[in-house]
């Protein structure tokens, strides 16, 4: 007859620091760019997730939040945490698009990012200093359009899934999101492409933050399978592009 | 592959001409202060009318000398002087446009000339792509975000298609660049281009163009060039 675990065995084998490795490590805490907000829960149910605009968990961290994992839309807020030894080497694991979205109904009648040079659209895009709100502005400012941020009602939302609500409902005729952000909402949205020759280069990078009390080993652990075989699969059937395996 | 005939010494020339435009003037001006001028020096003077003659005679003779010694000075210093002192582009707002799209356009072109085996062109594309990369700075697209997609056997008149979107192009630019530095940068390329655009017309058996090109605008120039590039490490929509 096999002799079952006491409790009493358990708590003596805890205190030795033994036989017990499920219950030793809590998962970690990841504070990632809204546009992961389907993606890595996919990946990895266990961890506590913080999804926002990357400039404010930046923010966050820099005041000491409990992050162990950071993912940024755009390498400049994890490099501004890694050039002040807040976190790891940032690494790049996915790439993304922009494209512009409308209410399915397009009832504004935007066929195209030109139809935007006309006045009078309600046209939702991130506030400058976000992520998406940068690459809409050098967007805009490749395709000779930065005068419809004067000529249309603009309103600024503070992260990529503010401006993709405020255009599924219908508070807004159009607005500037990533591919994979477009895909979430196909019932109630319509993508229209962005010309490719002006794309910003949308990279995402992840670090394990360093702080004291930081989950370091379950944030390398983490950060191993974003990048790693399974990560790409997931991200890659939420529409994120995939940079070369290095 | 197809041969495309691609006289070199008139790229080389013509890039020269282009670039040392305002050097070469600049250097008749310096040449011209060296000697003195007309009417000037002691000789004016009332009385000396006589003098006069012998005078301006060894005035000239010896202006001449220096003349000539400080035009050829000019000729090896000043164009190159000329050029190290063009202001370093700052484009402003909507000016990053056109140097993207031209960025590109020149890298597409670049792998043309490469493919096509004249390597002088090929080089002469990449010094426009990296002047468009310093303009461009921080916002110059990385080498790995675009690939370059053409057919494996490109034609002249592929050549001729890509050169013509580029000509078009910076003169599009050149009236909506509010920038002066950045203007002046593309008329310079403009200047290069055109004479690979007459280059490329010749291989293809074109006739060369005559006029102005016509300009063309930011979203038919940006859709033919779509058609040119991938981007493999991107999603597809």
């Amino acid at each position: 007859m096999r002799a079952r675990p006491t409790l009493l065995s358990i708590l003596a084998a805890a205190a030795l620091g033994v036989g017990v490795p499920a219950v030793a490590q809590a998962a970690p805490t990841v504070y990632a760019a809204a546009s992961l907000n389907n993606a890595f829960p996919a990946l990895d149910g266990a961890p506590k997730y913080n999804f926002a605009g990357s400039n404010t968990l930046q923010t966050q961290i820099e005041r000491g939040a409990p992050a162990d994992v950071f993912a940024s839309a755009s390498p400049t807020e994890a490099q501004a945490l890694f050039n002040k030894g807040l976190c790891s080497r940032p690494v790049t694991f996915a790439t993304n698009i922009l494209v512009l979205v409308v209410p399915k109904d397009n009832p504004a009648g935007v066929k195209s990012v030109y139809s935007l040079r006309g006045s009078g659209k309600r046209l939702a895009v991130g506030t400058a200093g976000v992520p998406i709100g940068n690459y809409t502005r050098l967007l805009l400012r490749r395709l000779h359009l930065t005068s419809v941020l004067s000529t249309n009602t603009v309103s600024q939302e503070k992260d990529v899934t503010s401006v993709l609500t405020k255009v599924a409902l219908g508070s807004a005729d159009a607005g500037f999101v990533y591919h994979t952000d477009a895909l979430s909402t196909r019932g109630r949205t319509r993508e229209i492409r962005v010309p490719k020759w002006a794309q910003p280069a949308v990279r995402y990078q992840i670090c394990a933050v360093k702080r004291p009390g930081a989950n370091t080993a379950e944030a390398e652990a983490y950060i191993k399978k974003v990048v790693g075989g399974a990560g790409r699969t997931i991200l890659k059937r939420y529409g994120f592009g995939l940079p070369p395996r290095g | 592959m197809p041969h495309v005939s691609v006289p070199r010494q008139c790229i080389g020339s013509g890039a020269e001409t282009a670039a040392r435009g305002e050097g070469a003037a600049r250097g008749d001006g310096a040449a011209r202060r060296e000697g003195p001028a007309p009417g000037d020096g002691p000789a004016r003077g009332e009385g000396a009318a006589r003098g006069e003659g012998a005078a301006r005679a060894v005035l000239t003779r010896s202006a001449l000398l220096r003349g000539g010694a400080a035009a050829a000075l000019g000729a090896a210093i000043v164009p190159g002087a000329a050029r190290a002192a063009l202001p370093a582009p700052q484009p402003q707002g909507d000016d990053a446009g056109f140097l993207q799209l031209a960025l590109l356009a020149e890298r597409v072109s670049a792998t043309y000339y490469g493919q096509a085996g004249d390597k002088a062109a090929a080089k002469r594309k990449a010094q426009h792509v990296a002047k468009l990369t310093a303009a461009l700075a921080a916002d110059a697209p990385a080498e790995d975000d675009f690939a370059v997609k053409l057919p494996k056997q490109v034609t002249p008149q592929l050549g001729v298609r890509i050169e013509t979107l580029l000509v078009r192009a910076y003169t599009a630019a050149l009236a909506s660049t509010a920038d002066g530095s950045t203007r002046l940068l593309l008329a310079r390329l403009l200047a290069v281009d055109s004479q690979l655009l007459t280059i490329a017309r010749a291989a293809a058996k074109l006739p060369p163009v005559t006029g102005l090109p016509i300009p063309i605008d930011l979203e038919q120039a940006g859709e033919e060039l779509d058609a040119l590039l991938s981007a493999p490490n991107y999603p597809t929509t």
